[in-house]
Parts: structure tokens; sequence; C-alpha cells
């Protein structure tokens, strides 16, 4: 007897699964779509934008580039009439109309380097560095101020006043050394002469072989 | 016995089966904010600057201007009936959902920082995530003498006379090459041959 019955409750049971089962099927189905965010959350991409850890100063790629800090690339997103009026040296010009072109893709998607990218300000500098995140790049970085910020402290630094530290006078002798490196003013003029005597140089010139002397 | 053995094997494991699918189930959560726009629909609109605008272009009477300052800049001076959303907080559930309601009602939220850059992030940020109805300020605020001073603002403007200092030296030539280090030798001279003795 007892046999019995349990052998129907089992056959129940086993209906009484298949049809939880069916339904979870169904469930399934009605599940809405998932979505989810490529790459990055926007919660992860906001953490990333109030750090300012981002901003690179003039005065650290001044003395990068001066150094020639092989993990470097300069990436200005200016367009081309301000890129071939004044730029960086080295500087890969990549509009930020552009900037999701695929050529340019090899420059901004890797890892070895430490990209750095700049405009006249912050802003459009900016703007493809939140764009370029989004697709999950790393080694994003962006030049404070810009070109014009980069003007008023390497190129045309002000001059500081006796009441300032000692350490002012030496950030100025810095920038005003780096300034003549990135070719200001007429003093950059002669230096560059001087290199290019240097230069000129560079064949050397073979000893003549002497012709020999009257011994004794 | 060894039948029932069997089933009762296959009906732990169905239930352990539908267990996992409800706890599935339960655990299903959406994502908060998901993009909605995609690169190229953004980057199409900062192309446009529409998105830019100044103090006195708003027609609005009563337009909604949101500050995302820190609460300290906010709390010294800020402009009329602002409300106060650090850029930190700018996808908390409170803001996201006043800057969906403004969308629903097809009002636009006007964002305004110390200048444009800081107000880019968080712009960008919303017009990402759909909420297009969001605008920056194109303007600079000063805190000056207890009072805010709004200023409009020529974005990326380069600076006019830039190419002077370098007087006629174009800086192509100047980019720096690896100046490698040359000793010049010196030539000897010829000497005559000497004579002898």
């Amino acid at each position: 007897m007892i046999n019995r019955k349990l052998a129907k409750i089992l056959s129940k049971r086993y209906i009484i699964l298949a049809s939880m089962l069916f339904i979870a099927a169904l469930g399934l189905v009605l599940l809405p779509s998932y979505q989810k965010n490529e790459n990055i959350t926007a919660e992860n991409l906001l953490a990333k934008v109030i750090n300012p850890e981002r901003y690179i100063i003039s005065d650290v790629l001044a003395d990068k580039i001066i150094t020639n800090d092989p993990s470097i690339i300069l990436i200005d997103v200016r367009e081309v009439d301000e890129f071939t009026k004044y730029t960086l040296p080295n500087a890969i010009n990549i509009p930020l109309s552009d900037i999701l072109n695929e050529d340019y893709q090899g420059y901004l998607d890797q890892d070895r380097y430490n990209v750095i990218l700049f405009s006249n300000e912050n802003f459009k500098a900016d703007q493809a560095w939140l764009l370029l995140n989004r697709l999950g790049y790393s080694n994003l970085h962006v030049l404070n101020g810009g070109i014009n910020g980069w003007y008023h402290t390497i190129l045309n630094p002000p001059k500081p006043t006796e009441d300032m530290p000692n350490e002012a006078y030496e950030l100025y002798n810095f920038r005003r050394a780096a300034g003549l490196y990135f070719g200001v003013g007429i003093k950059a003029k002669e230096r560059k002469v001087a290199k290019k005597v240097v230069k000129k140089i560079v064949p050397k010139q073979k000893k003549k072989k002497r012709k020999p002397e009257g011994g004794c | 016995m060894k039948e029932l053995e069997k089933t009762k094997r296959i009906s732990i494991s169905t239930v352990l089966f539908i267990l996992v699918l409800v706890i599935g189930f339960l655990t299903f959560k959406q994502p908060r904010n998901v993009y909605k726009k995609t690169h190229e629909e953004t980057l199409s609109a900062l192309k446009s600057t529409d998105y830019l605008v100044h103090l006195e272009d708003i027609t609005n009477q009563h337009p909604v201007v949101i500050d995302v300052r820190s609460k300290s800049e906010y709390s010294k001076s800020h402009i009329e009936n602002a409300i106060n959303i650090p850029t930190a907080e700018i996808l908390d559930n409170k803001s996201i959902s006043l800057i969906g309601g403004l969308k629903n009602t097809g009002e636009t939220a006007f964002i305004y920082g110390k200048n444009p850059d800081e107000a880019n992030s968080a712009w960008m940020l919303l017009y990402q995530l759909g909420y297009d109805n969001t605008k920056i300020l194109n303007v600079v605020t000063d805190h000056i003498d207890n009072k805010l001073v709004v200023r409009n603002y020529a974005l990326e403007k380069p600076i006019a006379n830039y190419a002077e200092i370098f007087k006629t030296i174009t800086p192509e030539k100047v980019a720096p090459k690896p100046a490698k280090k040359v000793i010049p030798i010196k030539k000897k001279k010829k000497r005559k041959p000497e004579g002898g003795c």
C-alpha cells in the first residue's frame, strides 16, 4: 500500500517539477532585454572624470620632451590650420572630429605609451579624453591648460616678484631654459646656429698620412 | 528500492536546478545608467556647438540652472535659483530623476561651473546617458566681493600672437632632436718634411 502511494506521488512530482521548469522557461521569454554598458559603466567613468590625475602640467611635460622620454605620444586635437601654425614638438594631429576614425586608433588604443591630448585649452582635449575613455582606452592624459597654458608657463613665463620664495625663481629659471629649448626669441636662434655648427662637424676628417720625415 | 533511489536523485537535482533559476530571477538587476547615445552620436553633437549657450541667450523666464561646483563654493554665491549638484553626485538617483523629470516636461537644464571645462564633464556624461535636454552655460564664474561675477567666455580661443615669440623661427625646425655629441677632431697641420741633419 505504502509503496503504491509513494509511487503515485512520485509520478505527480515529476509533473510538478516539469511544469515548474516550463514556467521558468516562459519567464525567460518575458524578461526585459538585458541592457549593458560596453567597456565602462557610467559610474566608473564619473569616478575617472572627477579624478584630476588625468592632467599633466606643462612643466612636467616640458621636462619629458627635453629629456626625450620615449614613453609619451603627443596628440593635438585641434584643427589642421591651428596645428600647422604651432604645435608641440613631435605632436600628431588628430582633430577632435576625426578622433573616432579607425586610422588613428592605433595611436590611441594601446597600453605601451602615455598618450597626452591637448588643444588650445582643456575643453576639447577633455571631450576627446571622455570619448576615448568610454571606449575603454587606457593611459590617456590631458595637458593642463593646453597650448594657451603652455604659452603662459613655458614660452612666456611670468617673472617672479621679489617677495616670492626661492622655488619660484628656480621654476622661472627652468621655464626660461625650457623656453629657449623650444625656440623662444633670438637667443634661441643663436643657440640653434651653434648647434648646427656642431652638427656640421659630424664628418670626421681623416688624418692624413704624413710624409716620411727625413731622419738623420 | 534501487529505482526509488534513482528517482530521488533526479528529483533532488531538479529541485536544485529550479532553485538556481529562482535565485537568478531574484538577483536579475539592470544597470542603473545605460548609455543611450553611441560614440558617433556624441561626437556629432560635439561638432555642432548647439550645446553651448551664453547667459543672455536663455529666453526662458525661469530657467533650470544646475551648479556643478562644490557645495562650499555654491554656498558662497551662486546664480539665482540654481540647483547645486556637484559633478561627483551627477549620477545619483536624486539628480538623475530631477533631470529625467525635466526631460519629460520638455525643459532644458543649463549646467555651469567655474568655467565651461568643469561643466563639460557633467554635461557629456548626462548627454551620453540620453539626457539631451542639457546644455552648457558658456561662462566663467568668479566669486568677487561676496558676489558671483558671471562673464561670457571665448572658448578654445588661441592666443593671438604666440607665433611672435619665435620671431622668424618655425617651431618645426626647432623641434628637438637628440643631438649627438661630436668631439671635433683637430686637423693636424701638415708639416713640411724636415730636413735631416
